[in-house]
């Protein structure tokens, strides 16, 4: 048994311990909005906060968070209006979508930490999240929008 | 009842308009063989809603936003009053003529193809409410206009493209496709236009709904263990171990691979790897290099007098070449390329009892293919196939098989076990196993005029594939 919390919520699953943490979002607690890509660390797809840090969810085994706080793009806003999902429906940064929720989830922490990170800083800190289609000056794009609206 | 293309229903809830893609002789002629089952492009609901048919498949391109604007444009349709349909079946009246009438969205042929019949099948339609309101006030059309979702008369009169649905379209014929009046740019009030698209806050909140997200109840999942070489096949299969696992419902041998059905991912991966297959190995692709490949195709493209299938020819380039003051000439090659879409290949497929029919649900780029996937694997008609096309976590051509073989597993594994089952191809499997983007060897000869300027129509290019 594995206790901890999803977006403010206690939660307790009796999944292997070494389930990928990914997995056991998706598929036990129905939290789909975080994404497989890679598995491996790569592409930054299943991006979550694990007490405040922007976290690969691949990488992670359930039995690694017994106790720790973790919030999924669900938990950031269950309407979108959370100031860097507002900023990415304004910058119409998605195309595919696929590695948004990562995306998102890694500026959030970065806004949390730097509340006005410089174009550098941005760029530095979302290198880490993939995406094919190329977004990415809108996702920069975003990230300051969100800085300067929050 | 037949219904010819220009037919104009009334229907309870609305007008149904059976417009087929105009102005294309070859998609009339497929329209006139198929008349029994002509299908819709819009239907304007008495509540002012107008649902519009997108029927290319979404990856990223915007096409669900943009095809149905294109119709929704010469409608003069409120754009917040469209809502989009996916179209989920096999039906080649929507078919893409770029790709010879198959339902296939690629190499930005979609925007190409539809931009004229989506257009024409709106303007149709926007006659149609216009003879309506010209019936209802007693008036000429001509001294119609309309605001978006709005008849307005002469007299000040208005009224809302729903309610005049509602009045229904007895003794009105839709005027011919390949004649209706068409906006000029200038009138345009969303092509060309900065509309949101329609996806982008589902998106941005991981409400949308890839093949891979998908859940129906009772479903299992499915990993598989591929051949290591293509075309080789598993002659035994110890499973024990595997089979051992908490979670496995059932090992499944494929004709290219042997599946793990279970009631997890984890189980199923983690049980794949306890299996013990032995392949044969007779499999010509055990001896093939793309160097070796690469090569050859080289040699080909730079053959003296190589020839090959046309594929769009315009001017005299040949001669115009051989005519120019100088040649230039270079051979370029591209290798097997991985596509990298960052949705993992996955499907959902969900039997039937009796193995006569299916439900499938997946993200590709051609709702024909997957059909045809679905029954041939099957051995069944393809109207027994139901698709569900999902949104898809990009494709980058990754998605155009005519077989698709995560699809095909998803069949062949629900079959099996009786249950909906998940596929997904781990990462690694798809880097592995994919179809990738073919390697390419063009040689491009261009003429040359004296002050080294080209000149146009000088270029041919010579591709073996």
């Amino acid at each position: 048994m594995t206790r901890f919390t999803v977006n403010g919520n206690s939660i307790e699953v009796d999944n292997d311990p070494n389930e990928m943490l990914l997995l056991v979002l998706r598929d036990t607690l129905k939290l789909k909005g975080t994404k497989y890509g890679c598995g491996a660390a790569m592409c930054g797809a299943c991006t979550v906060h694990v007490d405040g840090v922007a976290t690969f969810s691949c990488q992670m085994s359930v039995g690694d968070v017994e106790g720790a706080e973790i919030t999924t793009i669900e938990g950031l806003s269950d309407d979108g209006s959370h100031p860097v999902q507002k900023a990415w429906i304004e910058e119409q940064v998605a195309q595919c979508g696929y590695c948004q929720s990562g995306q998102i989830m890694r500026a959030a922490a970065l806004l949390q930490d730097n509340p006005s990170p410089s174009l550098e800083e941005i760029k530095d800190e979302m290198s880490a999240n993939l995406c094919r289609c190329g977004t990415y000056t809108r996702i920069f794009k975003a990230v300051e929008r969100a800085a300067q609206e929050a | 009842m037949a219904l010819d293309r220009r037919t104009f229903l009334k229907s309870a809830a609305g007008l149904t308009f059976f417009a087929s893609a105009g102005g294309l002789t070859a998609v009339q002629s497929l329209a006139a063989t198929s008349s029994l089952d002509v299908n819709l492009w819009l239907t304007i609901h008495s509540d002012g809603t107008i649902r519009v048919v997108h029927p290319s498949t979404e990856m990223g391109q915007s096409s669900h936003s943009t095809l149905p604007q294109m119709l929704a444009e010469e409608l003069d349709a409120n754009w917040d009053d469209v809502e989009i349909e996916q179209l989920n079946k096999d039906d080649r009246r929507y078919g893409n003529q770029l790709f010879g009438g198959v339902l296939y969205t690629a190499g930005s042929t979609g925007t190409q193809f539809y931009f004229e019949p989506m257009r024409r099948a709106g303007a149709q339609a926007r006659d149609v409410l216009l003879q309506i309101a010209a019936r209802e006030w007693g008036v000429d059309k001509s001294a119609l206009r309309t605001e978006p979702s709005l008849v307005l008369g002469p007299d000040g009169q208005t009224a809302a493209y729903g309610d005049l649905a509602a009045l229904g379209a007895d003794g009105i014929t839709v005027p011919s496709a390949d004649t209706v009046t068409l906006k000029s740019p200038s009138e345009f009030r969303i092509i060309g236009h900065d509309i949101p698209r329609r996806d982008v806050p589902a998106k941005s909140t991981g409400q949308a709904v890839y093949a891979i997200d998908v859940e129906v109840p009772n479903m299992a999942y499915g990993a598989v263990l591929r051949a290591p070489v293509e075309g080789e096949t598993p002659l035994e299969v110890q499973d024990t171990d595997a089979r051992a696992v908490p979670g496995v419902i059932d090992i499944v041998t494929l004709p290219d691979g042997v599946a793990v059905v279970a009631e997890s991912l984890w189980s199923a991966l983690g049980a794949r790897g306890m299996l013990d297959v032995t392949w044969s190995e007779t499999s010509p692709f055990r001896t093939v290099n793309s160097d070796e490949t690469l090569a050859r195709y080289a040699d080909a493209a730079l053959a003296p007098g190589a020839t090959g299938a046309v594929w769009v020819e315009k001017g005299a380039a040949a001669e115009t070449i051989a005519a120019a003051d100088r040649n230039v000439s270079h051979l370029y090659l591209s290798d097997y390329a991985y596509q990298a879409q960052i949705e993992p290949m996955a499907a959902v497929a969900d039997v039937d009892a009796d193995g006569q029919g299916a439900e499938v649900w997946a993200g590709t780029q051609t709702q024909s293919w997957t059909t045809h996937t679905v029954a041939e694997a099957l051995s069944i008609p393809t109207e027994n196939v139901r698709i569900n096309m999902m949104t898809m976590g990009g494709s980058f051509g990754r998605r155009t098989e005519l077989v698709q073989p995560y699809v095909r597993d998803a069949v062949l594994c629900s079959k099996a076990v009786g249950r909906p089952v998940k596929v997904i191809w781990p990462r690694e499997d798809d880097v592995k196993f994919g179809t990738f983007r073919p390697a390419a060897a063009q040689k491009l000869e261009a003429g040359l005029t004296a002050d080294g300027k080209g000149t146009t129509s000088l270029i041919s290019q010579e591709l073996v594939a």
